[in-house]
């Protein structure tokens, strides 16, 4: 998936599931798109959003509000939230 | 028979004095309807400096606790002030946040959530509503506590730049490290995050609470709501 893409399908949205079964959403801070992911482990999804969505590599995996590995396959219908690191400042 | 909000404030900076006021204005409106008693706790060990003016509003130099107590007695009769002029300890904590209390959370470092995180976790029931920012993003989380279960998650839960913090809270620093504190911040990004801990506040008194944290990017436009909700056997620990 290029960044355009990435950036092409970002959209505002109440985090949730997919509307379509067949995808899966996925989040990062303000961020949040619905790809074709199934099947693709979450280590894939974190590599080829990296870039596009500046992800940290501190930021903890989560799907469906778990905690899960790097190696977790994806199943259509799932959320998988990189989570943000929280603001520090006030 | 008219009830009591005790509610806390910790950090009074940029977001905090945004904060302050419309909250006390909010309170003070809703309490000529239900007659409820309103004691508000202001709780900040540091002083304003001029310095600090491009950012945060008070009136006189001095304790931003004390300076800011004082402004909002004055604009808000109906309400109760107090300010406690440290920061936060783990030897203040339990002074500082009982169960029952509403305490929002507008400090500039992950050891004092940390610690705040920790010691609402020990309590039955308490709303803890926090924010943070960087330059141009920022995020507010709120862990709720009812009858001893965690209804949304702790601040440290997902977050191991809070649950493992590399900074230090204010108590632990010297003057001079102090005084060096202080990435750049801006004030539009420190009024987004008190704004959007005060729309988690009515969502949550009004009970209409439907997220455990949202993130906020002024330059994108954007606000992200998340579910944090407790999966099955978290609240067995």
């Amino acid at each position: 998936m290029s960044d355009a893409q990435v950036k092409g399908v970002t959209r505002t949205k109440v985090a949730g599931q997919p509307k379509t079964q067949d995808q899966v959403r996925v989040l990062y801070g303000v961020h949040s798109l619905e790809a074709n992911l199934s099947g693709r482990t979450v280590a894939d999804v974190r590599q080829a959003l990296r870039q596009a969505l500046n992800i940290s590599p501190q930021a903890v995996a989560v799907v469906d509000g778990r905690e899960v590995e790097e190696g977790v396959i994806l199943l259509a219908g799932q959320q998988l939230e990189f989570v943000r690191l929280a603001g520090e400042k006030g | 028979m008219p009830g009591k909000v005790d509610i806390t404030l910790i950090g009074i900076g940029g977001i905090g004095c945004a904060l302050a006021p419309f909250l006390a204005r909010y309170l003070q409106a809703e309490r000529q309807l239900t007659r409820e008693e309103v004691r508000i706790t202001l709780v900040d060990g540091d002083a304003f400096e001029s310095k600090n003016a491009v950012r945060q509003s008070f009136e006189t130099l001095g304790n931003k606790a004390k300076v800011k107590a004082s402004e909002l007695a004055r604009s808000f009769p109906d309400l109760s002030f107090r300010a406690v002029p440290e920061f936060v300890t783990a030897a203040n904590l339990p002074h500082l946040i009982k169960t029952g209390n509403l305490v929002f959370l507008a400090v500039d470092n992950h050891a004092t959530r940390r610690a705040v995180s920790r010691r609402c976790e020990e309590l039955s029931e308490v709303v803890l509503i926090s924010g943070g920012n960087d330059f141009t993003y920022g995020n507010v989380q709120i862990y709720v506590r009812q009858d001893g279960q965690d209804i949304t998650l702790p601040l440290t839960r997902f977050h191991p730049e809070i649950a493992d913090p590399k900074d230090r809270s204010p108590a632990e620093m010297s003057c001079e490290e102090l005084a060096q504190e202080g990435a750049p911040q801006l004030l539009f990004m420190n009024l987004g995050v008190a704004c959007a801990m005060l729309n988690a506040f009515y969502a949550w008194r009004s009970g209409q609470l439907r997220y455990g944290e949202v993130y906020l990017d002024i330059v994108e436009g954007r606000a992200q709501p998340v579910v944090r909700a407790p999966r099955d056997g978290e609240n067995d620990r």
